[in-house]
């Protein structure tokens, strides 16, 4: 069994560095996913939605956040590509 | 001895729930879709774009893929394998009454009957999935689960019993007297289910790693003589199952990466990533851009956003409608340096590379 998950709305604003734009807005949606709903938080849904001369890029998404502990050896709920963590 | 060119593996991406004057209500991106499946011989794009309710286009250059799979596609994490068919399970909402979740069956046995399509096992999800609807800061749709593990669950049963993808149908709540409702079906404003749905499906795909998509469930809506014909594929019938189950009969195998599969698509094989001009800040987009695959920004598709290549720093192409991206993406097809279609040519400098993208 995989921990039941819930759903959470993100918001975030972010002024990038110069560089590479996604690894910067990756970096920032980990950070702000952690800092919202825990480590167990991934966003599910993004996109850049604003941009704002002062404040930078918005980003709005959604958040899986498992709600129980992950069991310490999960076992993959299904034969192929990711499993909830 | 075929005069065609190779297929050039083609991205169109029309974002869920922003309000796209093309793409952004029922169905009504698919004569884009089939434009530039031609003009591309190979085009990957994603359910809003092509389900039309009652209404659908199979095209074997036309492959379908969920967003969130889309997304880990452009990325480089997962391969696309063609199918000849899919087992597409049929996942229901509790929550559906049992009138309407007859009538969902019944497209799926007239899909079966009339297609010829594999559809089965049914599954019921335990409990109620809850779907909730809401509108982000930016004015996008988004929603949300109350019981999003009854929905993987009965995932997860399905996958136990043989399918290879997953029809799913939520109930949405009913709202026929809603601003917003009236809006779209007049056409403006956006799709308030569209945000809802893309959670569904990539919370399946996510975690199953196989191809689905969704349809909502809702009674039909009163006959309204002012409808915008972008929203009429909605007003057809009972249900809007059947382009979802056509769309998932042929979706391509998602086999995470790397994968030594020949038949495989892989992402490093796109020649070109076609999306509205104010909507390129989806991860796909960002993924083809940053790796070089030259971007077409369609002038001529506005939403609710403006989130532009100026914006974001991106180099693109600039298409005024969706035609001159299709030529733009015959020319790549072709060779063509699409630069030299234009006037004026700038003269070469040291330094500075004729090609592509500019």
């Amino acid at each position: 069994m995989t921990p039941a998950p819930a759903l959470q709305p993100l918001e975030l604003w972010l002024t990038p560095e110069t560089g590479p734009l996604l690894p910067q807005l990756r970096q920032a949606l980990a950070a702000a996913s952690c800092a919202q709903a825990g480590p167990s938080a991934q966003p599910l849904r993004w996109a850049i939605t604003g941009v704002d001369p002062h404040r930078g890029l918005r980003l709005e998404g959604v958040l899986v956040v498992a709600t129980e502990p992950a069991p310490a050896e999960p076992t993959p709920a299904a034969p192929a590509y990711g499993a909830i963590p | 001895m075929s005069l065609a060119a190779p297929p050039l593996p083609t991205l169109l991406v029309i974002p869920t729930g922003v309000g796209c004057a093309i793409g952004g209500f029922a169905g009504d991106g698919l004569p884009t879709a089939r434009l530039l499946a031609a003009a591309s011989g190979c085009l990957i794009t994603h359910p809003n774009v092509l389900n039309g309710a009652a209404l659908y286009w199979s095209d074997r250059r036309l492959h379908y893929v969920e967003g969130w799979a889309l997304d880990r596609f452009a990325a480089g994490e997962l391969a696309l394998a063609p199918v000849a068919r899919q087992r597409v399970g049929l996942l229901l909402d509790a929550g559906i009454e049992p009138e309407l979740r007859q009538r969902q069956i019944q497209a799926a046995e007239a899909c079966r009957a009339s297609l010829g399509l594999t559809i089965g096992p049914v599954q019921i999800t335990e409990a109620p999935l809850g779907v909730g609807l809401s509108l982000g800061a930016s004015g996008s749709s988004w929603g949300t689960l109350a019981n999003p593990e009854a929905l993987l669950r009965a995932g997860e049963r399905l996958v136990a019993a043989g399918a290879t993808a997953i029809a799913v149908v939520a109930r949405f709540p009913d709202d026929p007297d809603s601003a917003s409702l009236a809006a779209y079906r007049h056409g403006s404003g956006v799709d308030a289910l569209a945000g809802a749905e893309a959670v569904i499906s990539h919370l399946l795909v996510r975690h199953l790693g196989i191809p689905c998509a969704h349809a909502p469930a809702l009674p039909p809506l009163p006959l309204d003589p002012d409808l915008d014909p972008r929203a009429a594929a909605e007003e057809l019938g009972h249900t809007f199952l059947p382009c979802v189950l056509v769309g998932l009969s042929r979706a391509p195998n998602l086999v995470p990466e790397p994968t030594s599969r020949t038949e495989a698509l892989h992402s490093h094989q796109l020649g070109a990533v076609v999306a509205p001009a104010g909507a390129l800040g989806g991860e796909a987009v960002l993924s083809c851009a940053e790796r070089g695959v030259p971007l077409i920004a369609v002038t001529g598709n506005p939403c609710l956003l403006e989130v532009t290549a100026a914006a974001l720093g991106l180099t693109v192409l600039s298409a005024g409608s969706y035609a001159e991206a299709a030529g733009l993406v015959l020319a790549l097809r072709e060779g063509l340096d699409p630069i030299s279609l234009r006037r004026p040519l700038p003269p070469l400098s040291a330094g500075r590379p004729s090609g592509g993208v500019g």
